[in-house]
């Protein structure tokens, strides 16, 4: 298994290259023209005249072949250097720590609702399959499939924020988010609000903090649960329907038991894998959800510095996903292998 | 995200139908939501509306505009000034006792070398430029260093702003207006910064040799991108990158201590949340797109028109469909902005769009006059405006917008009319026009909508006249658009035909307007290649630069008058809008003004109370409050006071120790939905107002002021 790690882990610097040099290359069909504009976020900036643009072309090398502008920029790379982000005012791989949290935060808060509520119901609805609460159980998870998340997200922004008041966009409110960023009063450990609150002792922060995580979290989690749901359902299904199902329960095992104990853990062995990439991709799918809700975390960095042509944001974000991917999809089936003892990796 | 607009416009109505607390929610924060962050927080550098609402309220500059006035200053950091007779010397004599918020003395020194960095500093794209032209007549620092080397170069930049005693003396490299040289020291790019402390930042040393070091710097190599150290009102408590930008009040502040504790500027680029943080009074102020204006109509409960420029505001007050509403909407606030629509004389030789006449390339169609006056004659101004701009916008009457100096309200304009373009079209390139047909394509620039419709009214009058001349080939015009960089980068390099596009003043001043357009060195006048008319070219560059040359304003206003008759009877460009602002905000936000060079919400004059309301049992009484609540006399106020019915009211006016209104009675009776107003520059004290009912009715009376 450990020459199985290094393998899969050895792949990553040439996956990197290889992404790299595509949105490269695809970003090269942009004219320098375009390209400046990321450097000007200001139209009048630019209207002294064509002097001015071409000095601007020139200072950050946009006119150079594309291949001495990719070798310059993976040079920066191998030094730790992604670039200037325009859209974030800071270095590239240091808004991609300063945005991280906020990304990670909320898409744990969405995993716990996502697998929990998800699981349950998929096994709920092989049980008690075709009886109402699976016919309901799959329209819920058929209408969130089938919601597009900005449309999805909007509704519950104007019910719960516009109309009730109760669930506000953004990450804190505004006195929270003034403690928050005063070191005298609270100390930022890992950049998760929620967690950081708990080991500063402020319950307030914290309850603060998860009230503005709960919609982004539930829009998430629900647009994500059909799939899930489905996954597990089937399984389920064909788990119940196992000779050793029956086994269990000709030996006068309870119902309960015999799904719970016998049944479930064997009908999870695909969904965890379907889960594990599933909490990945939500990391991946913030970007629709953060922007609605003004949570600025990388999904929402990524989607202004997407529209302003910010390329090495946008490089460096490619980036991050990939190595995400990767390291992700080795850990689901490191953990496929744990799970299911049948699973040899070589 | 075209569903996400359609979907959002549709929920938000509906929601947007509930009630709305009008309490005032964060008593002491003003927060501004706008969508776009600072870029940087140095003076110097930044030439953006976002980094510059930030640097305008926490450092200051010598002088400053009075109120909405941009044509009246009020000393700053300069207790006063003198001017030579000549117009050429400016003497200011510095403040003494300010303090920088990081403890620094201000001193004549810092005054200085804050103009000298700003010059030195001069990054491509940036304000240098505004500070360089005045004082030493050249348009970049690289040029000047070309000139003269750059020990010599920086020397001069000394010269021309330099240290005496208690004073500091800037001379000017030539006649420059009084009023556009102070309105650029009043811009942010003038603020005065600690020469000490920038220098502990890693700035520049004031060394004349060393200045190359600092000079055009990428926006995170200058020392000041985050970090703020200035003399004003308010200080930088942090930048939350990409989130928000808090500002603190300044305790020790020398001048008038601000109501306000906290400004917050937050981004928020999608637009449905801006709308429901409004709504919620989580944003005092927001940004809203004229595309969006309908989304914010069910929260709106007053709108407010009538505000001129240069003279005191004498509002008109109009009751929104929604008398609950918590947004007041302040409307046709002076802009300085236009869209014009450029016609090139002569393309440049790598363009990809040559128009065709008679199916042969035809790179200076434009160049012919006739040509120019028909597509003058192509534009419906009346169905445009009105359609286009909701009527909030005038058809400019040449490049001098009105409330600039040289305006001409009497100047001709053109205006659609077909027997005029079907005149000038058979007239155009000896007839050639006519008998053989064009091929062009005219641009705007993606999602902007307005600019799009000037096109297709091109396209639409031109093409119908096709009709009239059967067997003929045809006038074929196609409407492109380019995305905003590409379209901008086309432009510039003169390879666009014919496109529409916009300009704004970095001050109200007719210079700042016609070398532009006009003078053949003008950053627009190049686009449109207008020296391929040499006499054309020529009478404008006399005229422009006469104009710059004097300083008697009457004389002045005469040259601006010939050069925009000379634009008329050439038809060099379509002038074709000048639009108007609006502001939406919480209607408990008091004090706010409209400053068109000011870059936004000015905090120091700010604060928030709520409506003051009274629902009457039989009697009740409200309070036209002064500059606050602390009774201090205002210098600006108006009040609305207005009976919602059902019943109707007495209104007495109890104006002891105040001001008296002459020329209001002191008892009114009210009917249902009648309202009182009175505005004006005139100082007030908080007076009572008593209101009474007189038809047994629960009446409710909504009052509404502010200074």
């Amino acid at each position: 298994m450990f020459a199985y790690i290094v393998r899969r882990l050895a792949l990553i610097p040439i996956l990197l290259v290889g992404v790299s040099a595509f949105i490269f290359g695809m970003l090269q069909l942009l004219s320098p023209w375009e390209r400046v504009a990321a450097y000007v976020s200001d139209p009048a900036a630019l209207r002294e005249g064509r002097d001015e643009l071409e000095l601007l072309i020139k200072k950050y090398g946009l006119d150079q072949p594309i291949h001495v502008q990719y070798l310059e920029w993976i040079k920066g790379v191998f030094q730790g250097n992604l670039g200037w982000s325009e859209a974030a005012r800071m270095p590239t791989l240091q808004a991609i720590a300063y945005y991280l949290p906020a990304s990670l935060e909320l898409t744990l808060w969405a995993a716990v609702p996502l697998l929990v509520i998800g699981i349950w119901l998929g096994v709920m609805s092989a049980v008690h399959h075709n009886r109402w609460i699976d016919h309901v159980t799959r329209f819920i998870s058929i209408t969130g499939w089938s919601f597009p998340t900005f449309v999805f997200g909007l509704v519950v922004l104007m019910i719960f924020y516009g109309a009730l008041g109760w669930f506000p966009p953004g990450r804190l409110s505004t006195w929270a988010s003034l403690v928050v960023n005063d070191p005298g009063q609270f100390r930022a450990v890992t950049g998760m609000y929620s967690v950081d609150a708990l080991l500063n002792g402020r319950l307030d922060i914290w309850a603060d903090a998860v009230r503005h995580l709960v919609l982004p979290a539930i829009t998430l989690a629900y647009l994500s649960w059909a799939l899930l749901v489905r996954v597990t359902r089937s399984s389920m299904l064909e788990t119940l329907r196992q000779e050793y199902v029956q086994t269990a329960r000709a030996k006068g095992l309870s119902e309960n038991k015999v799904i719970h104990r016998h049944a479930k853990r064997n009908a999870l062995i695909p969904v965890a894998t379907i889960g594990g990439m599933m909490v990945i991709g939500l990391l991946n799918g913030v970007v629709i959800t953060e922007t609605i809700f003004n949570y600025k975390g990388l999904g929402y960095w990524f989607a202004y510095a997407a529209r302003q042509l910010d390329i090495p944001a946008v490089l460096g974000f490619t980036m991050f996903n990939g190595v995400l991917m990767v390291v992700g999809n080795l850990v689901v089936d490191i953990l496929y292998a744990v799970i299911d003892p049948r699973v040899r990796l070589e | 995200m075209g569903w996400s607009r359609i979907v959002s416009v549709g929920l938000l109505a509906l929601v947007l139908g509930f009630g709305a607390s009008s309490q005032v929610k964060n008593p002491g924060q003003l927060i501004v939501v706008g969508t776009a962050d600072a870029i940087s927080l140095d003076p110097a550098w930044h030439y953006d509306i976002p980094s510059a609402q930030i640097i305008f309220n926490v450092y200051e500059t010598l002088v400053f505009y009075e109120r909405q006035r941009v044509d009246k200053f009020m000393p700053v950091l300069a207790e006063s000034w003198e001017v030579s007779s000549d117009g050429r010397v400016y003497t200011f004599t510095i403040r003494t006792g300010i303090k920088f918020h990081a403890g620094g003395d201000l001193t004549p020194e810092d005054v200085a070398y804050s103009f000298h960095r700003a010059m030195i500093q001069d990054r491509t794209g940036g304000p240098g430029k505004l500070i360089l032209e005045p004082l030493l007549g050249v348009k970049s620092m690289k040029a000047l260093a070309e000139a003269e080397g750059d020990v010599k170069a920086c020397e001069r930049v000394k010269a021309a702003v330099r240290v005496d005693g208690n004073k500091v003396v800037m001379t000017l490299a030539g006649p420059f207006p009084a009023e556009p040289f102070l309105q650029i020291l009043s811009g942010t790019w003038c603020a005065i910064v600690d020469k000490e402390w920038v220098i502990a930042q890693g700035g520049w040393d004031h060394d004349s040799a060393t200045w190359r070091k600092w000079h055009d710097p990428k926006v995170e190599a200058s020392e000041l991108f985050d970090k703020m150290n200035g003399t004003g009102p308010f200080m930088l408590k942090y930048w939350k990158k990409g989130d928000e930008i808090v500002l603190e009040r300044n305790e020790n502040y020398w001048g008038e201590k601000p109501k306000l504790q906290m400004g917050v500027f937050k981004v928020v680029t999608e637009w449905g949340t801006r709308l429901l943080m409004l709504k919620e009074g989580d944003a005092d102020f927001i940004a809203v797109p004229r595309a969006n204006i309908s989304a914010v109509e069910p929260l709106v409960g007053a709108e407010i028109s009538g505000y001129p420029i240069n003279k005191p505001f004498q509002p008109i007050v109009r009751l929104a469909k929604n008398p609950e509403g918590t947004v007041r909407v302040f409307k046709d606030l002076a802009g300085s902005s236009m869209d014009v629509g450029f016609m090139n004389f002569e393309l440049a030789a790598d363009s990809p769009f040559v128009p065709t006449l008679g199916g042969q390339p035809k790179p200076d169609l434009f160049s012919d006059l006739n040509l120019r006056k028909a597509f003058s004659y192509a534009i419906n101004w009346a169905v445009y405006l009105e359609d286009v701009y909701l009527g909030e916008a005038v058809q400019p009457r040449g490049v001098i917008p009105q409330g600039v100096l040289g305006h001409n309200p009497n100047q001709p304009v053109y205006g659609y009319n077909k027997a005029k373009i079907i005149e000038h079209l058979k007239l155009a390139w000896g007839g050639e026009v006519w008998e053989k047909g064009f091929n062009l394509q005219v641009f705007y620039n993606t999602g902007n909508l307005m600019r799009k419709a000037a096109c297709e009214m091109l396209e639409m009058y031109i093409e119908e006249l096709n009709k009239e001349r059967p067997g003929k080939p045809p006038f074929v015009i196609d409407v492109k658009d380019l995305a905003w960089a590409t379209f901008l980068g086309h432009a510039v390099a003169g390879r666009l035909p014919l496109w529409f596009s916009g300009w704004m003043a970095d001050y109200i001043d007719p210079h700042n307007w016609a070398h532009p357009f006009l003078h053949s060195a003008g950053s627009l006048a190049v686009r449109i290649n207008i020296t391929k008319d040499k006499a054309l070219s020529a009478q404008f560059d006399a005229l422009v630069s006469k104009g710059i040359g004097l300083l008697d304003p009457k004389a002045r206003e005469e040259v601006y008058f010939q050069i925009q008759a000379l634009s008329y009877e050439y038809a060099t460009h379509i002038w074709l809008v000048h639009a108007t602002a609006r502001s939406y905000q919480r209607m408990w936000v008091r004090g706010w003004y409209h400053n068109q060079l000011e870059p936004g919400a000015n905090l120091a004059a700010l604060w928030k109370a709520s409506l003051d309301s009274v629902t009457l049992g039989a009697r009740g009484s409200l309070v036209i409050y002064g500059a606050d609540a602390d009774k201090q006399p205002a210098k600006h106020l108006w009040f609305w006071i207005e009976n919602a019915g059902p019943g109707r009211v007495k209104v007495t006016f109890d104006w002891a120790g105040g001001y008296e209104a002459k020329d209001l009675a002191r008892e009114y009776i009210l009917e249902p939905g009648a309202f009182i107003t009175k505005g004006g520059p005139h100082t007030w004290r908080a007076s009572k107002v008593t209101v009474e009912e007189l038809d047994g009715k629960r009446n409710t009376v909504v009052m509404y002021n502010f200074p």
